[in-house]
């Protein structure tokens, strides 16, 4: 059996380190309790066509990964290597409870050997959750694993770990055949605030890659909202909408931007329109001036609640 | 039972029998039989030869007029066309239900009554298009017409096509007014007729060609070809010709019956579809109506001067083949020349000099050139055709036909031609593709492929085409670097396509761009079975590494499940280029529970073929060493002899004759007077001797010689066992007696040959070339008279006395032999 990995040196109490482990290990349960829920997420829904040996067990709660202890690093070991998937996740577990060093390795050899779909994506969770560079090298083959469920949770994982290596890969998903990794690619682009790769979103929502609609208009300039106007009438106008609100949520884009956004939208008009603006209008986001709001309330007001009825003779 | 009378027993009713069938055997020159007759004899060379001499074609159409039909509101009309105007001279609506013939100044076409439910051979004026006359062919349908001079023959029947109602007729008629000059009608079924001089020539149940004369109806000579089909007859100007897929010209060597004899040539491309034939089926006219048949044909047309040796020249020098809009142009040898799209299908067709005549259905002539297959003469009908007969044509004027188009090119284009109805003929363009030496051909089958809206059969065309492709397979290397990609809008490579080709060609530098796609999700999940397969054949131990990684990725994920064979293609790269790693790998994958049902089976059965295969192997080898065994015992069986010989029993005892000197002289010592010694036993087949006696048999000599003797083995020999026995005599028996001693033959053994050599010294003679032992020794004298060795001459050898004491012969008789001292 491997020895156990060398736990965190302790710290004296008040000291700053301390104050920062504690803070860690909050985040770290947090991590944990987010990962296994993912788990639970992906046991249940993606694998349906796993075969009866890969079902996922019903989920250990959230507490049992919470009170592992450091003492029981040998213990999450053995659990590992036992070949078991139940056994094999708890250790998983364990481990990032732990926030073992060792664990990513650990987890890459566990990963190299091939496991069960819920293994494999736990596994996956759990690198993510670990959010160590170390473990790129070890989860971007998976964004090429055969399985949807798979792919997902690679990308997933690599969108929270921070390191300018980590954008192209993410983007890369993009060009999946799924439509659901694209979707999510595009979605964790936009939360990773990867600015560079606002084209490669751009040519995604060509596509009909929607999702890529609201990370363009988190990560867009001024630049991109031109390019992304036209778009406008082309593609489907809620979609549009959750692009243009994200340009105006933010601080960094110019009034002139927004106020051209809003006259556009204006322009264009209807019911769906007339909501947003009364939205805008009761909920301002946090850059914004009157000036704004006096158009996108005029731009309210001046759009009819509901389409004319139909006076053609003889209708009804 | 009829008894013979004293007149004798050849009546004239036998007679006549006789007589009558040495007439139809051969023995008279012309038999005027009327046609059809079972009697008539085939194949009779003067016959055929009368017929051949006197069948003057002339010099062929040369009319500038066709007729054909179209349909018209549901029903059909003849007209007759004018080339090179295009015009139609006339029209005329009827029920007609065969294409037309132009015959001189009538059109002959065949109608169905729907009323009356009949047939009638109808003939129209040419010039006016008014009917002239008609006639009745009851329920026969028209099978086709010709023309000799002012009769016409009309041929009708039943039965072609199948069916116990077989039938067909041949009803000679004045051609101006279709009075009936002469019928003959038989039981099988006929073809459409030609006529040349005063012959008509009507195939006969796709075997025969009956030649009657037109003035009488009689047959003058039939044809029967024992080993072809005969479905057509046609009259041009350098002959007859007849067949089926092989094009023959009426000869003296026709007579033959027999297709290497006879002149013929077949135009004739492997893989064409449709089975076409270079002549409509005489048996089965065109019919009036758009039809597929007509459409699917070759076109060809032998040339009005023979080739040299009385050949078959093809006119052109090329022969056609049309698939409905496609045109491919071959020369004699059947190699491609160019190929032709038509904007609508090929109606008919007739070869002229400049090329081939065609009408397509949208209601064109044109004449593509022979040379380049551009369009060298054109001319609008007037409107969509449904047949046309251009059988009348001879030429019409020709145009500058400009450049050649490049064959890949055209091939290409037939290939990509959206048309889905037409895919056997794009199929065959692929293969015609496939056979262009030119390396680029090898990117445009990867990108014919790559074609979405490519159909099924074009596609496995495709995949035939590039497994037979040696040049540009670069090209398929390179494809492996295209990757699915959604935002790029590629797709992966054809992998049914390429992947056969690189491991075919040994392209070991695809490994890499394998690989690659092995591990790309992307990746068909179908093809990875052929990719793993590929790798494995391709790589060496350098590719288990990225087998290794996908097995152990994939082994126990659902992600395969439903494809178990990409594993086990992958499992058994492993075990082949693996070594002992690879092996116990697999052994634990397949014992580990988590790994798949099926591709633990898959690796199982990796194990358990290959011992299976070791076992036969074994298996094999032990036939194969048992075989070799027993032949080897049947060899050296037979190589034995029946029975052991003196001889070589003999030279058994030679061997040993060193250890067996010093017991004889030992048993000399002890009885000076002893004069032979000898052995009998029993030897058997194995050469194993036992059941020894000995003589002299006292107890020393005995023990001295035994182990000698029972340690020796003979030479094998069939029979079971035999006796043996070996004797030295140790006294010369003849001198002894005063008699000259038998001379020993070469293989005597050396005492033999000594002692006779001894004998001469004895007799005066010249002694042997060395002395032998037993002469340098002298005999000891009787106990009473000792002598030394010393004191014996030399040439005496030691056991005879030099003194003769005057006693007792003391030398043992073979007889003493075994008797106790």
């Amino acid at each position: 059996m491997a020895p156990p990995p060398p736990s965190a040196p302790p710290q004296p109490e008040g000291h700053p380190a301390s104050a920062l482990h504690v803070r860690s290990a909050v985040i770290r349960n947090w991590a944990v309790l987010c990962l296994v829920l993912l788990g639970v997420a992906n046991a249940t829904t993606a694998h349906a066509d796993a075969p009866p040996a890969a079902a996922p067990p019903r989920q250990a709660p959230p507490e049992s990964a919470r009170e592992a202890a450091p003492g029981n690093a040998t213990e999450a070991v053995r659990l590992l290597e036992s070949g078991e998937p139940d056994s094999i996740r708890e250790g998983v577990d364990m481990l990032v409870a732990l926030d073992d060093p060792g664990a990513v390795p650990r987890f890459a050899k566990l990963l190299r050997a091939g496991q069960t779909d819920a293994v494999t994506d736990r596994i996956l969770a759990a690198l993510g959750g670990l959010a160590r560079p170390t473990a790129i090298d070890v989860i971007e083959p998976f964004t090429r694993h055969r399985r949807t469920g798979a792919r997902l949770a690679a990308y997933r994982a690599l969108a929270g770990i921070k390191s300018p290596r980590v954008a192209p890969m993410v983007a890369r998903g993009l060009s999946d055949s799924d439509r659901t990794v694209r979707a999510a690619s595009a979605v964790a682009l936009g939360e990773m605030g990867a600015k560079e790769t606002v084209p490669t979103l751009f040519r995604a929502f060509d596509r009909g890659v929607v999702e890529a609609a609201e990370s363009i208009g988190s990560l867009g300039d001024a630049a991109a909202v031109t390019k992304f106007h036209e778009s406008l009438g082309t593609q489907r106008l809620s979609v549009m909408l959750g692009g243009y609100k994200r340009f105006l949520a933010r601080t960094d884009i110019a009034v002139a931007v927004k106020q051209d956004i809003l006259t556009r939208l204006g322009e264009v008009a209807g019911p769906e329109i007339k909501q947003f603006m009364l939205a805008l209008v009761a909920a301002p986001p946090k850059a914004w001036n009157p000036k704004l709001a006096r158009i996108a309330r005029d731009t309210a007001n001046r759009i009819p609640d509901r389409k004319p009825a139909n006076t053609r003779p003889g209708a009804r | 039972m009829r008894r013979h009378g004293r007149r004798g027993w050849v009546t004239p009713s036998a007679a006549a029998a006789f007589f009558a069938s040495a007439w139809v055997a051969g023995c008279a020159p012309y038999t005027p039989l009327p046609a059809f007759d079972p009697r008539f004899a085939d194949n009779r060379l003067e016959d055929t030869r009368a017929v051949a001499s006197s069948a003057e074609v002339g010099s062929g159409p040369a009319e500038s007029a066709f007729v054909g039909t179209t349909e018209v509101g549901g029903g059909v009309a003849v007209s007759l066309w004018d080339l090179p105007s295009g015009k139609a001279r006339w029209s005329t609506r009827l029920d007609a239900v065969t294409r037309p013939i132009l015959l001189g100044d009538l059109v002959i076409v065949g109608t169905h009554s729907k009323g009356a439910e009949t047939e009638r051979a109808v003939a129209l004026d040419a010039t006016s298009g008014r009917e002239r006359w008609a006639l009745d062919l009851d329920h026969d349908a028209f099978l086709g017409a010709t023309r000799s001079g002012s009769l016409v023959a009309v041929v009708a029947g039943r039965g072609a096509g199948g069916g116990s109602a077989r039938r067909g007729r041949v009803i000679a008629v004045d051609a101006r007014t279709g009075s009936s000059a002469w019928e003959r009608t038989t039981s099988g079924v006929l073809g459409a007729p030609a006529s040349a001089g005063p012959w008509i020539f009507v195939p006969w149940e796709r075997q025969n060609i009956a030649v009657i004369d037109v003035r009488t109806g009689r047959e003058r000579a039939r044809l029967r070809s024992t080993d072809d089909v005969i479905a057509w007859v046609k009259a041009e100007a350098s002959g007859i010709y007849y067949g089926g897929a092989t094009l023959y010209r009426l000869s003296d060597a026709s007579a033959t019956g027999k297709r290497e004899t006879t002149p013929h040539v077949e135009p004739r491309v492997e893989g064409v579809p449709g089975h076409p034939l270079p002549e409509d089926d005489g048996f089965a006219p065109p019919p009036a109506k758009r039809s597929a048949r007509g459409r699917i044909r070759y076109y060809a047309r032998p040339a009005d001067v023979p080739a040299a040796g009385g050949d078959i020249a093809l006119a052109t020098g090329h022969f056609y083949f049309a698939y409905f809009r496609y045109v491919f142009a071959f020369t004699a040898d059947g190699a491609l020349d160019w190929v032709r799209i038509l904007p609508a299908a090929v109606a008919d067709g007739r070869v002229l000099e400049g090329g081939l005549l065609v009408t397509t259905e949208d209601g064109t002539a044109r004449l593509l050139a022979s040379t380049t297959g551009n369009d060298a003469f054109t001319a609008p009908l007037g409107g969509a055709i449904a047949s046309a007969n251009l059988e009348s044509i001879g030429a019409v004027p020709t145009a500058d036909a400009g450049e050649r188009r490049d064959l890949r090119t055209s091939l290409n284009e037939v290939a990509l031609d959206p048309d889905n109805t037409l895919v056997p003929g794009r199929a065959f363009a692929v293969a015609e593709l496939a056979k262009l030496p030119d390396p680029e051909v090898t990117r445009d089958l990867l990108d014919l492929y790559a074609q979405r809206s490519m159909p099924k059969g074009v596609r496995a065309a495709l995949e035939t085409a590039m497994g037979t492709r040696r040049a540009g397979v670069e090209h398929a290397v390179k494809a492996l670097e295209r990757h699915y990609d959604f935002l790029d809008g590629t797709e992966a490579p054809p992998f049914g396509l390429i992947v056969p080709t690189l491991v075919t060609n040994r392209r070991t530098d695809a490994l890499p761009g394998l690989v690659s796609h092995l591990f790309d999700h992307e990746t068909p999940a179908e093809d990875l079975p052929r990719i793993a397969a590929a790798i494995r054949e391709l790589g060496d131990a350098a590719v288990v590494p990225a087998l290794t990684a996908f097995l152990e990725r994939y082994h126990a994920d659902s992600a395969l499940a439903g494809h178990p064979d990409a594993l086990g293609e992958t499992a058994r790269g492993i075990f082949t280029l693996g070594g002992p790693g690879g092996r116990t790998l697999l052994t634990d994958l397949s014992h580990d529970a988590r790994t798949l049902p099926d591709v633990s089976a898959r690796i199982t059965a990796l194990f358990t073929a290959e011992q299976a295969a070791r076992d036969a192997e074994a298996k094999a080898d032990a036939q194969a060493r048992a075989l070799a065994a027993a032949e080897a015992a049947r060899r050296d069986q037979a190589a034995r002899p029946v029975r052991l010989t003196q001889a070589s029993i003999n030279a058994v005892f030679a061997e040993q004759v060193g250890a067996l000197r010093a017991c004889i002289l030992e048993a000399l010592a002890k009885d000076p007077t002893l004069s032979k010694v000898r052995w009998t036993f029993v030897v058997e087949g194995t050469g194993k001797a036992h059941d020894f006696s000995y003589a002299p048999n006292s107890p020393e000599f005995v023990k001295c010689v035994r182990p000698t003797v029972e340690a020796l083995t003979f030479p094998r020999f069939r029979a079971t066992r035999q006796a043996g026995s070996f004797a030295i005599r140790l006294r010369s028996e003849g001198a002894a007696d005063g008699e000259e001693a038998d001379a020993p033959g070469p293989d005597a053994p050396w005492w033999e040959r000594d002692r006779s050599a001894y004998a001469k010294v004895e007799a005066g003679g010249a002694g042997p070339a060395t002395t032998p032992w037993w002469v340098v020794k002298r005999a000891p004298a009787k106990a009473s008279t000792p002598a030394t060795a010393t004191e014996a001459p030399e040439e005496v050898p030691w056991w005879i006395p030099v003194e003769d004491d005057g006693g007792d012969d003391a030398r043992a008789t073979p007889e003493d032999a075994g008797k106790a001292p």
